[in-house]
């Protein structure tokens, strides 16, 4: 039952992560005024892209056909290493979280080669963007990581999953440090405002969406879909820091393995992760970019926070 | 079915995370609008601290109070502000003696200072107070922070308001003995020493053009 648990979360998170753009655009839409984007756009998108035959600039290699196919298959990686809500994943080992860390360290390096492969100038800028934010955040993340399996001891994402009983009553405080320093680099690693813009073209402020401009056809509906599924996993991961340990209803119904159960589990992440991309929307809406010079000062505050979290939790101890 | 918080304590907790949280945003920002969103949020949620800290037996005495503060530190205190904003002349973001990052390294400095601060003191009676008291001192150090290390009068403002948020976590602890009462006649005192400074700022502007308090040192006879 518990590997069926596992096995429904990632069917649902590879069916309903083009959804949470698409919950993004429509806050965003909301708050500005406008109709917006259909919901399901990125789907159509999607069907759009793979109906059609990539085209290959003649100076590339096969490190340019192989990054959209590595960037979806470590977002599907991740799936597998992170906990579905109170779900424990179904890849769990001690030492998983520098693995996914790891796994979107590849796939960005992949993404990077990729655009240095098309020799244009145009990319290897937004490359360059690229490495330099993502060397500063990736230590971030992998310390956020590090925090919260350091405090079961078991040096496992499926901590996060309710059975591990992770945190204490009084826990709040560094939980919700930990869930902002997650959300700031959600932001950035997904290319979102305030960091970066996932809808303009206008060059001097592209960063990810520059380095995918050569890729066509099913290969740019890869690098869309794997990156709907990394923002899926970071909201995920938020979701899993905040949600309580232990929900009374659940138990009454036979605990997380009954079918009950797993259904409450099932729409209680479903909405906290929905939850997770109107806020994102709400956040893109009242602010405006940052120059390029100021991530790193946003990088830093998602550093702060992550200490400040681990500050209260080792302190206490 | 027990909720998110099964009880008082953990409410608790994560209103004070929100205030640690809207601290360290408000000195890692440089737009002042943003700032004035942060204040108003910082005020919301202390507002409702009353509340919280009576851990479900709040009278009406409380509740009253509860909605006095919301209304005047996330209500009065950023419109007030917010027009003060709107008046100045638009200026351009990031006039510091410290910069962010710095500003924000030191809050981390001051926050372990408050956490060893609290470890140090003897059990106080009101077992709340220990769990305030990083925090409220950690928002009194960020006032502190906010007022000496930037260059504009509104920011300087936006300080002396976290500060003063940061005394009156401290007397929350106590409000179940109505020594809020005493609180709220300082607030009060806050209230209308922002409609001064929104006078003078008005007066400072019009006088050397801008409000960065840097133009000062060059008064002469």
């Amino acid at each position: 039952m518990q590997i069926l648990a596992s096995l429904s979360g990632i069917i649902l998170s590879l069916l309903l992560a083009p959804l949470l753009p698409g919950i993004i655009n429509r806050v965003k839409a909301f708050m500005g005024g406008r109709k917006g984007r259909p919901l399901l756009q990125l789907y159509y998108d999607l069907r759009r892209l793979i109906g059609k035959s990539p085209v290959y600039p003649s100076v590339t290699t096969w490190f340019f056909r192989a990054a959209p196919v590595s960037c979806a298959s470590v977002s599907l990686m991740a799936l597998v290493l992170l906990p579905f809500g109170h779900s424990r994943a179904l890849l769990a080992f001690p030492g998983d979280f520098v693995l996914l860390a790891g796994l979107f360290c590849l796939a960005r390096f992949s993404l990077l080669l990729a655009a240095l492969d098309t020799g244009s100038a145009f990319e290897g800028m937004g490359a360059a963007r690229e490495a330099l934010f993502s060397a500063l955040a990736e230590p971030i993340f992998l310390f956020c990581l590090f925090i919260l399996c350091q405090q079961s001891q078991q040096f496992s994402l499926s901590v996060l999953a309710a059975d591990a009983d992770l945190w204490e009553e009084g826990d709040w405080m560094p939980r919700l440090m930990l869930a902002f320093s997650l959300f700031l680099l959600l932001l950035s690693e997904n290319s979102r405002i305030p960091v970066d813009d996932p809808n303009t073209h206008l060059e001097l402020t592209m960063i990810h969406e520059v380095m995918i401009l050569d890729h066509s056809g099913p290969d740019l509906a890869f690098l869309e879909y794997a990156a709907a599924l990394k923002l899926w996993v970071f909201s995920l991961l938020i979701v899993g820091v905040l949600l309580p340990g232990s929900l009374g209803l659940s138990q009454e119904y036979g605990g997380y393995f009954s079918l009950a159960g797993m259904f409450f589990n099932w729409v209680l992440t479903l909405a906290a992760v929905f939850g997770m991309g109107v806020l994102t929307g709400f956040v893109e809406s009242l602010m405006a970019r940052l120059r390029m010079e100021r991530i790193p000062q946003f990088l830093a505050m998602a550093g702060a926070f992550a200490s400040l979290a681990a500050l209260t939790l080792w302190g206490r101890a | 079915m027990t909720g998110i918080f099964s009880d008082g304590g953990s409410a608790l907790g994560a209103a004070l995370g929100l205030v640690v949280i809207s601290d360290f945003c408000l000195l890692g920002v440089e737009r002042r609008r943003l700032s004035i969103r942060l204040i108003g949020l910082q005020g919301l949620v202390l507002g409702f601290m009353p509340l919280l800290v009576s851990g479900g037996g709040a009278d009406v005495h409380l509740w009253v109070t509860a909605v006095v503060f919301v209304a005047i530190k996330a209500g009065l205190l950023p419109l007030l502000l917010w027009r003060t904003y709107k008046k100045l002349p638009p200026q351009p973001p990031g006039a510091f003696y410290l910069g962010n990052t710095g500003s924000t390294l030191l809050g981390i400095v001051a926050f372990i200072f408050s956490l060893w601060l609290n470890s140090r003191l003897e059990m106080a009676a009101n077992p709340l107070f220990s769990q305030i008291f990083p925090t409220a001192f950690a928002t009194i150090f960020s006032g502190l922070l906010l007022i000496i290390s930037r260059r504009m009068a509104l920011t300087q403002i936006f300080g002396y308001l976290v500060m003063e948020n940061g005394i009156y976590l401290l007397s929350v602890p106590m409000a179940q003995e109505s020594a809020i009462w005493l609180e709220l006649s300082i607030l009060m005192d806050i209230l209308v020493a922002s409609f001064v400074m929104g006078i003078a700022l008005t007066h400072i502007n019009r006088a050397f053009d801008s409000t960065d308090v840097e133009r000062f040192a060059s008064l002469r006879d």
